[in-house]
């Protein structure tokens, strides 16, 4: 629903009273002079209808920016012909000496000054939609009680601009991992002592990263929502799934002069999330070169997005016994959180171009390997996380899970006998989760 | 569309211009059988020219249907990359350039080789990863046209001291003992400094 107001130049209406009293009539050389002095008191309101459909329950915005100029003692106190009897009287037009706005006040509301101009003061009212209200104006003149008023509304609108987008009129798509940055935008600026914010965002978001402590890097980084995080103007997160949905702030307004208003307002966006497909397991298996057992595993998946990006592989592995014991821990496999990534520094995995279909799929490989001393015992559990992160190197998106699939290898060798068993079976095939990959360890290379 | 991927793949291998007396040719060989470029993130495809301040790429694919494996050594120890002004004279390197210009053992019989990561590609599945800025890696004070070489180094399962393509796939693999370090030749490739 858009809401506006219906009438901003509100009609004065004024219980209105004008009387003229004589106060002289003589003969003056022969002219005859009379003094005519005019009563007239006025009970100064406006009518603000704003728009919007009454059972809405939605509250509007109105900037009220008032001025009042005070009429000069000339004009109230001047020889006939009386205002009542002729209509050029001085009333007709407005006052000419600017009241200070400290002067002034509206529904009892004192005004703040503009920062234009120090004689028009401003104040906020919220209005139900749909709704009628009379506006009381109120001015302490210094001279004499007459003054005219200028009053005008302004609808204040509240924006939500989701990464610049005005979600009042788009419903802009964004990828699983991309920084989404929600700002609430007053239009036209207002001013205000402070805000009491809350954002509901739809499913499913994180907005905080914390990272673990662990005696050796790297580190994992766990994800998680922060409700305080979600109670200002801004607040960022990433998406990790769902569709997106209705985002929507709601918020007390503590203006300056002290009294708060409550204000919300709403947007829709969508989110998009890559898939995976064509999963292949490629390879397994043992192989005994005397004295080296080793596995092999190799699998291929490919990855379907709209978007740029990158490709990775976090692999944990988890072991009872054996060369790669983790005591039943999840340690990372690899000095990269992206497995087998030779730049370290980056360690950005394969880049994901759209219009390049080389770059769609995404071959994992693996070779782990012990020396027999004199037997060797490979046991391990493996879980890979197939990750998508989209984007440029350098931005502030995040790595993505699309899906995990797990292998699982149990071999033994000795120098004199050659091996005992191999067991390595293929990778599984993937299931769509948005897990984030933790561990507690690392098993560098 | 696979087939127009390939297509236009082909057509990006065979760019080399020879106006000047250094050819530009942003594909070359490594081995027989895979092959290296360095891939604008514009297009996604190989390029010839790239902006100072731009990220490029490079790539890494086969030539065939078959999986091509190979090992990938250490970043600051994977290329070797000289910048040179219109002058032919050597732009310096910036710390960051010189960190990552160290040389590997070379030598051909290199054991233990499960301390490198297996990388595989096909002519359809490309193995691209970030490179560098230029900007990053050298100190380039003046504005002009520059000419970037890169060669890569892979490391390969080697017979009798030439790399063994039969031996660079994914069945044969476990029966590799021997491997050593292969250099493609260098990619040439126009940078701009604005």
């Amino acid at each position: 629903m858009t809401l506006h107001i219906v009438a901003t130049n509100t009609p004065e209406f004024c219980a209105l009273n004008q009387s003229v009293t004589e106060t002289g009539n003589d003969d003056c050389g022969g002219i005859s002079h009379r003094v005519s002095t005019l009563s007239r008191t006025a009970e100064t309101k406006i009518e603000l209808v704003a728009g919007g459909l009454a059972p809405s329950g939605a509250s509007r915005l109105v900037l009220l920016k008032a001025s009042a100029d005070e009429y000069p003692s000339f004009d109230v106190e001047y020889w006939d012909p009386a205002p009542a009897d002729f209509a050029w009287t001085p009333f007709y037009g407005g006052g000419s000496i600017p009241l200070p706005v400290s002067a002034l006040l509206i529904n009892g509301q004192p005004l703040i000054a503009t920062a234009t101009n120090a004689n028009v003061g401003e104040t906020l009212i919220a209005l139900p939609a749909g709704g009628t209200q009379d506006i009381a104006l109120t001015a302490y003149p210094t001279n004499q009680n007459h003054y005219s008023f200028n009053v005008q509304a302004q609808d204040v609108q509240l924006h939500i601009l989701a990464n610049g987008i005005d979600l009042s009129t788009n419903t802009p798509e964004f990828c699983v991992g991309q920084q989404v940055i929600f700002t609430a935008q007053f239009d036209p600026p207002i001013d205000y002592s402070n805000i009491v914010a809350h954002w509901h965002l739809p499913d499913k978001y994180v907005n905080e990263t914390n990272q673990s402590f662990l005696l050796e890097s790297p580190y994992p980084t766990v994800y998680d929502i922060n409700q305080d995080l979600l109670t200002n103007l801004t607040t960022s997160c990433w998406y990790v799934n769902g569709t997106g949905g209705t985002v929507s702030i709601g918020m007390d307004l503590l203006l300056p002069d002290g009294h708060s208003i409550p204000v919300a307002a709403k947007g829709n966006f969508t989110v998009y999330r890559p898939t995976l497909s064509n999963f292949q397991a490629l390879d397994n298996g043992f192989t005994w070169n005397s004295p080296t057992l080793q596995g092999q595993m190799d699998w291929s998946t490919t990855i379907n997005s709209k978007y740029d990006g990158f490709i990775g592989v976090t692999q944990l592995l988890n072991a009872n016994g054996g060369v790669y014991d983790t005591d039943g821990e999840d340690f990372l496999d690899g000095n990269t959180e992206i497995y087998g990534e030779p730049n370290e520094t980056n360690g950005l995995g394969e880049i994901y171009v759209t219009n390049n279909i080389a770059t769609h799929t995404t071959i994992f490989d693996d070779n782990p390997s012990s020396v027999a001393a004199p037997c060797v015992n490979m046991v391990a559990n493996f879980k890979d996380y197939i990750r998508f992160k989209p984007g440029v190197a350098g931005d502030t998106n995040i790595w993505i899970t699309l899906g995990t699939n797990g292998w699982t290898m149990d071999g033994q060798a000795c120098l004199v006998i050659g091996t005992s068993y191999t067991n390595l079976p293929p990778a599984s095939t993937p299931i769509n989760t948005d897990e984030f990959p933790e561990w507690v360890g690392v098993r560098h290379e | 569309m696979k087939t127009k991927i390939l297509f236009i793949y082909a057509i990006f291998f065979t760019v080399a211009l020879y106006g000047n007396a250094r050819p530009i040719i942003n594909s070359v060989p490594v081995t027989t059988n895979l092959i290296f470029s360095l891939v604008s993130g514009k297009t996604g495809f190989p390029s010839i020219q790239f902006n100072s301040n731009e990220m490029i790429y490079r790539s890494l694919i086969g030539t065939s249907t078959n999986y091509i494996k190979y090992l990938a050594l250490p970043f600051n120890k994977t290329f070797d990359f000289h910048l040179v002004d219109d002058k032919n004279k050597e732009v310096p390197k910036a710390a960051r350039g010189l960190a990552n210009s160290e040389i590997p053992n070379l030598t051909n019989h290199i054991n233990g080789s499960n301390k490198f990561k297996g990388q595989v590609v096909r002519r359809d599945i490309a193995d691209m990863r970030i490179l560098f800025r230029p900007d990053e890696m050298f100190v380039i004070t003046n504005k002009g046209v520059y000419e970037l070489d890169v060669r890569i180094r892979i490391c390969v399962p080697m017979t009798n001291n030439a790399p063994d393509y039969k031996a660079m796939n994914l069945r044969q693999w476990l029966s590799n003992t021997h491997y050593g370090v292969v250099v493609s030749n260098p990619v040439r490739v126009r940078i701009i400094k604005e």
